[in-house]
């Protein structure tokens, strides 16, 4: 569980050594950008930090492209879900890159392996914490990884290490360890980058439908149409997101009947189905609340009718 | 020797339980207070026991299960230590150098840079591990076949193809285990990004070199093993025995091992032998649970003997 487990904050300031690592790694070096600061505040464990941004400013920041950008284009259906899901991705990509530098700083201080290797798992696991929050497709590996190792975010570093000599295959040393945790799986990358394609193609298919519409409306009923397509854009984002989080957990509900392994994908499809019941249902409560609004802001009773030639 | 457990009793005594019957092992010494995660057991042709005594590694080897030889004991980190009940050895292995006790005595075998580990073959003792790849900052997976003087030499090359594609998928990283000792030789290993993804990969090296490699999703590689035909069987960490006839076919048995614990199990350890299995499995809360199936792993029943405490399941 987030937090469950004291997962360690990684060094944030200066004279402030690795947390979790157990001894000092020596005098500390000048400080990063402050870009940096913000990736590894990603790997301090939720509720530990005061200052660390949420993921989903910093996803919005990643969509932009730009540390200091805006969100502007997190908006719009099943692309912005998408686009949402690769920043997400490109959030925990930075992360890791976090740790890895903070791992190569470790290592120059001469901290011993073994003590890099616990910190290095709590981190990664700290920031997949973080990140998930947010996270609507995280239900399978979640689900996953409650069944295999008794915690939805993975493996601890003693789990890691707990080898089985009889099996006659080599173990997993500190080494290993450490190079795992600086490595993020790169077929979820390369998808989240195809993902992210797929959603500003979709986004901007969205908006363009949408803003043809509201320059094909009569002026007069511009605002109304404008209403009415962003209420249902907004509602299929809303609901995407939403029916993706019940339907993964509905789905591990129902796949955990036909054993603990069905959990797992069961939450996928759960997420799956959710996600695009959920987008459609949204997109039409959308619009419809945005009908309730424009009813609400143009009575119906207060129209009046312009004399025709 | 037949399908059982090795147990020990309330007194520290290990035994074999086989049946109802509780044989003891003679010539082992009573182990009373020493973690059960620093006791291993391999049984095969031979049987081989091993307890990580503080920094020491003490081991024992049988040929009939019941009398026991002790081998030197020797210093060595208990993570380093591996068995092989065929030829029957214990294993230590450190960067650059394995080394491997009989009864007879210790000996070393200088290993090649990248090594990290050593399995049997026909030849003599093959390695694996993985070399620096050039100009990037990636390791490659690699094998190496014994030349000569018991030395693990000569590199195995993989095809190009199959190795990009493994690298692509994080399969290729490293191998963690080489059974040599029959044609085709079979090799494992598990995602370079074991954290994001705990999948193993099991490959099939041919004569002519061709690698054949299947990973096993969201399950790790937990032992490699040969039917007495010389028929390669890999087993997973879910309990699922995986048969290799022109390619790996799973033969179910983690579903039979998840109905008898009522769970999905993180780590399971089986022993097979003419139809009669014996298993260890742990849940992610605990265990072990003592699971034993009399039709070659399509039932399992739970074996419960409270006064004995479970180590490891043998087939023979």
């Amino acid at each position: 569980m987030p937090g469950g487990k004291g997962r360690a904050a990684p060094r944030q300031e200066a004279g402030r050594e690795p947390v979790g690592t157990g001894r000092s790694p020596g005098p500390v070096a000048p400080e990063g950008n402050a870009a940096r600061q913000e990736r590894l505040a990603l790997t301090a464990a939720p509720g530990e930090d005061g200052d660390a941004p949420s993921p989903f400013a910093a996803a919005g920041r990643a969509l932009a492209g730009d540390p200091g950008g805006r969100p502007d284009d997190l908006a719009g259906g099943a692309g912005a879900l998408a686009e949402y899901q690769a920043a997400l991705r490109a959030l925990y990509q930075q992360a890791d890159a976090a740790i890895a530098d903070e791992i190569a700083y470790m290592r120059s201080r001469g901290v011993p392996d073994e003590e890099i290797a616990k910190w290095a798992v709590e981190a990664r696991n700290a920031a997949k914490a973080r990140i998930r929050r947010w996270d609507v497709l995280k239900s399978w590996a979640e689900q996953r990884n409650l069944v295999k190792y008794g915690d939805a975010l993975g493996p601890s570093y003693g789990q890691l290490r707990s080898g089985d000599p009889a099996r006659g295959m080599a173990p997993r040393g500190d080494g290993e360890i450490i190079e795992a945790a600086t490595r993020t799986n790169r077929r979820v990358n390369r998808w989240a980058g195809r993902l992210r394609i797929a959603g500003r193609i979709l986004i901007a298919i969205d908006l363009a439908v949408s803003g043809y519409r509201v320059w094909k409306a009569p002026p007069e009923d511009r605002p109304k149409v404008f209403i009415r397509e962003a209420t249902g854009l907004a509602g299929a984002l809303a609901g995407g997101w939403a029916g993706a989080k019940l339907g993964g957990m509905a789905g591990a509900g129902i796949g955990a009947w036909f054993g603990g392994a069905g959990a797992a994908p069961g939450a996928a499809i759960g997420s799956l189905i959710g996600g695009l019941v959920g987008a459609i249902s949204g997109a039409w409560a959308g619009a419809e609340a945005g009908d309730w609004i424009v009813d609400e802001l143009y009575p119906p009773a207060e129209t009046r009718f312009e004399a025709g030639s | 020797m037949s399908a059982g457990w090795l147990v020990r009793t309330a007194e520290g005594r290990l035994a074999r339980l086989v049946g109802d019957a509780l044989l003891p092992l003679e010539g082992v010494p009573p182990l009373p207070g020493l973690p059960a995660s620093r006791i291993a057991f391999a049984g095969g042709r031979r049987a081989v026991l091993a307890a990580g005594d503080g920094d020491r590694v003490r081991a024992w080897r049988s040929d009939d299960g019941d009398r026991w030889l002790p081998v030197p004991p020797l210093a060595c980190d208990w993570d380093r230590v591996g068995l092989f009940a065929d030829p029957g050895a214990v294993t230590c292995v450190a960067p650059g150098l394995a080394r491997i006790g009989t009864p007879e005595g210790w000996r070393d075998l200088p290993l090649p840079e990248g090594a990290g580990w050593i399995g049997p073959g026909r030849g003599g003792w093959w390695a694996v591990g993985s070399l620096p790849v050039e100009g990037a900052d990636e390791r490659v997976a690699a094998a190496w076949r014994p030349a000569g003087a018991g030395r693990a030499a000569t590199r195995a090359h993989p095809g190009l193809v199959a190795a990009m594609r493994l690298r692509a998928g994080g399969g290729f990283d490293r191998f963690l285990a080489v059974d040599a000792r029959a044609e085709p030789v079979v090799l494992a290993s598990q995602c370079a990004w074991f954290l994001d993804d705990p999948s193993g990969f099991l490959h099939v090296l041919d004569r002519g070199g061709r690698l054949r490699s299947r990973r096993v999703p969201d399950r790790a590689v937990a032992r490699l093993d040969r039917e007495a035909d010389g028929t390669p069987v890999a087993f997973t960490d879910d309990g699922e025995r995986w048969r290799w006839r022109g390619r790996w076919r799973r033969d179910g048995w983690a579903a039979g091992i998840r109905a008898a614990l009522g769970t999905a199990p993180a780590r399971v350890h089986v022993a097979a032998a003419e139809g009669r299995v014996r298993a260890l499995a742990w849940s992610a809360r605990g265990g072990p649970v003592a699971l034993g199936s009399e039709d070659g792993g399509r039932r399992w029943f739970r074996v419960e003997r409270p006064e004995l405490e479970f180590l490891a399941a043998h087939a023979a």
